[in-house]
């Protein structure tokens, strides 16, 4: 265990969705949520999926956990292959070294236990040490989180808790097993705005301090920014662009992530919100055409794309793209967002 | 020109022994063709406030004291039949997750047909003509309108939503939370929209969001809420350039920006229980600038500036608090 310096291996792994089929009738095309997608990530580090509903984040993140199995490809966690060929202890260390993080906190705890016995239910499963041992390691964990003075929360139940507390709840009770591996799904998106912030602050202190390796999903790519040393960007089911953080956002290559960029609205009342480039609709994941996936909504679309599908491929710095046309639009001049300012009147 | 106030609005919800006071006293002037904000966290009322110049709250909330006058006319004295009248055809409402607010098992185009029979005396095919004309202005295929709400995609359903409140040209839209829960791209693709139908047809918003970054691009005016009350309002820009109430100075430092590398800091606490006697600031136990008269004596929304107001005892001492908001200990200091 533990040879290689990545701690998630993924090697084009699929996973299809088949829809009901009728008793007569054509036989569907598959659902193609997650199709074919690279990437490993090393011990430590923490990585930032996005994109826009529905191109297969959220898909992404459960084969990461083995909540779904993979239709076609390789996972591997920790140097080992991760098949269905696993024995259930196998699965079981598993589920104990891999966690995840629930958007909802408001919904992810039990409403009938107090937060002891919350964060006590994955060491009972789990078999870990004596009622004593438990009882420090809870105690231990919600004073990381920052939930002092501990007592005072051990045995309250969830409607006493404010959100902001609750999502403190949930990420000590991922946490409470020690695992090495955490997937956060859209962490403060139900948070209020004035707790986001801790919460954010929290999650980079703890997984830096307990060195988890981290994979944050979601839409929002200044939360990206501010936890993830890397980024990737995901279109239909496929990576169009992967790479370091600050690479992939202020100097993107594929014409998605710059729309994806220039869409994020900012909290400066000078920068103008710009027109975007970019068709509105976006392409079901069940209908993908040949050739690029984008090639629909991409403004520099020429033949080829709509051919070819392309590869991701290594431009400079780690820094991954698939556009068959990523020197030219990047080589643009990419207007930089605090360029075009608003005038008033 | 001023045509919607809101003067001293009090709106409060009966519970079972207590009063629970969500809307506290505020007061608004919104002129013609402007978009204004309301920003401020959940449960700080600003959602009751819309509900109320609609007077549609919950049934055990009523209006306690204050008047909404709508081109010098009392809304709340007025007959409800007259009322009605001016209800979305001068006064539309984009509900907060107008994903959910279509009737599942009608037709979308039913909604506009209904609405433009019943409220604009219009007959069927001059409903279906304009429901076909809104669905372009919103940017979907025509062809859609005998869709059912499900066959649309959440961007499209908010779309659908904005159509529907346009279709009797108001004169004020108020969107409560027209871009949470959507997609950045959606979200822009929306907020465009509503900046453009303002230039297009002089369409007077209200925006309701948590969000300063939605508000930051579209808004001229703003208006920051807090346990019932505004404690901050003016020109957009000089709020977020320059605030002057120590909530919109946090509320600024805690969001994330793709441009700025700060750290982020939050508010501890959380909002007071509007259902108990206030004493002094409502701030007060979140704030960290807090000095002694702040725990006694309730700060009056004053104008200090031509067209600023803040509720602070401290507005005068804004440029020492701004540099000290940024520090991340001063708002540690406050005990969660």
């Amino acid at each position: 265990m533990g040879q290689s310096d990545f701690l998630i291996e993924v090697e084009d792994l699929k996973k299809w969705f088949y829809p009901k089929q009728s008793l007569i009738g054509r036989r569907k095309a598959p659902l193609r949520a997650v199709d074919g997608i690279s990437f490993s990530i090393k011990k430590g580090t923490s990585i930032g999926i996005a994109g826009e509903s529905g191109c297969g984040k959220t898909t992404t993140g459960k084969l990461l956990l083995k909540l779904y199995d993979a239709t076609e490809g390789s996972f591997k966690f920790d140097g080992v292959e991760m098949n269905s060929g696993m024995t259930k202890q196998e699965l079981k260390d598993f589920r104990r070294k891999a966690q995840l993080m629930f958007q909802n906190p408001y919904e992810a705890l039990n409403p009938r236990y107090t937060i002891y016995q919350s964060l006590q239910e994955p060491l009972i499963i789990h078999k870990y040490g004596t009622k004593e041992v438990r009882r420090k390691k809870i105690i231990n964990m919600l004073e990381k989180v920052r939930l002092t003075p501990v007592e005072s929360y051990l045995h309250k139940f969830p409607h006493q808790l404010s959100g902001g507390q609750l999502q403190r709840v949930v990420l000590a009770r991922s946490l409470v097993v020690d695992p090495l591996f955490l997937v956060a799904d859209e962490p403060v998106s139900m948070l209020d705005v004035s707790v986001r912030a801790g919460v954010l602050n929290l999650m980079r202190e703890v997984t830096s301090t307990m060195g988890l390796t981290t994979v944050y999903i979601s839409h929002d790519l200044s939360l990206i920014k501010y936890l993830c040393e890397e980024t990737v960007i995901m279109y239909l089911g496929s990576i169009v662009e992967k790479g370091p953080t600050d690479k992939i956002l202020f100097s993107p290559m594929h014409p998605y992530t710059m729309a994806l960029i220039s869409a994020v609205p900012s909290s400066d009342p000078d920068v103008e919100l710009k027109e975007l480039n970019i068709n509105n609709s976006i392409t079901s994941a069940d209908n993908i055409p040949d050739g690029c996936k984008f090639q629909d909504r991409c403004p520099y679309a020429q033949e080829i794309c709509f051919k070819q599908e392309p590869l991701l491929q290594k431009t400079k710095n780690d820094h991954f793209v698939a556009c068959h046309f990523s020197e030219e639009i990047g080589g643009k001049q990419y207007e930089n967002r605090l360029c075009s300012t608003r005038s008033y009147g | 020109m001023s045509f919607l106030t809101i003067e001293d609005l009090k709106i409060h919800y009966q519970l079972k022994n207590s009063v629970f006071k969500a809307v506290d006293g505020v007061d608004l002037t919104i002129k013609e063709g402007q978009i204004i904000g309301i920003v401020g966290e959940s449960g700080c009322g600003k959602s009751t406030l819309v509900k109320g110049i609609m007077q549609v709250m919950a049934r055990n909330g009523f209006i306690a004291a204050g008047d909404i006058k709508y081109n010098g006319e009392s809304m709340i004295k007025m007959s409800e039949s007259k009322r009605r009248a001016i209800l979305w055809k001068d006064i539309a409402m984009i509900p907060q997750a107008s994903m959910d607010s279509l009737n599942p098992v009608y037709r979308v185009v039913d909604a506009f047909i209904e609405v433009m029979t019943l409220k604009g005396g219009k007959s069927k095919k001059e409903a279906i003509v304009r429901a076909g004309e809104l669905f372009e202005l919103v940017g979907i295929d025509k062809k859609r309108l005998r869709d059912y709400p499900h066959q649309f995609s959440g961007g499209m359903k908010q779309r659908v939503a904005i159509a529907l409140a346009l279709c009797l040209d108001p004169k004020i839209i108020i969107a409560d939370e027209p871009v949470t829960a959507l997609d950045v791209i959606v979200q822009h693709q929306v907020l465009t929209m509503l900046n453009n139908l303002r230039s297009q047809f002089n369409l007077t918003v209200i925006l309701i969001t948590h969000d300063i970054s939605v508000v930051a691009q579209t808004c001229d005016e703003l208006a920051v809420m807090y346990a019932g009350k505004i404690v901050e309002k003016g020109n957009i820009r000089d709020i977020l350039k320059s605030p002057r109430h120590p909530y919109s100075m946090g509320l600024s430092n805690a969001f994330p920006d793709l441009l700025k590398n700060d750290k982020l800091i939050s508010i501890n606490g959380s909002v007071p229980n509007l259902a108990l006697e206030q004493k002094g600031c409502r701030f007060v136990s979140r704030c960290p600038f807090s000095v002694d008269i702040c725990h006694t004596h309730e700060p009056e929304l004053t104008e200090y500036e031509e067209g600023r107001y803040a509720a602070c005892h401290r507005v005068h001492d804004y440029n020492e608090l701004q540099e000290l908001a940024k520090g991340v200990s001063v708002w540690d200091k406050v005990t969660s």
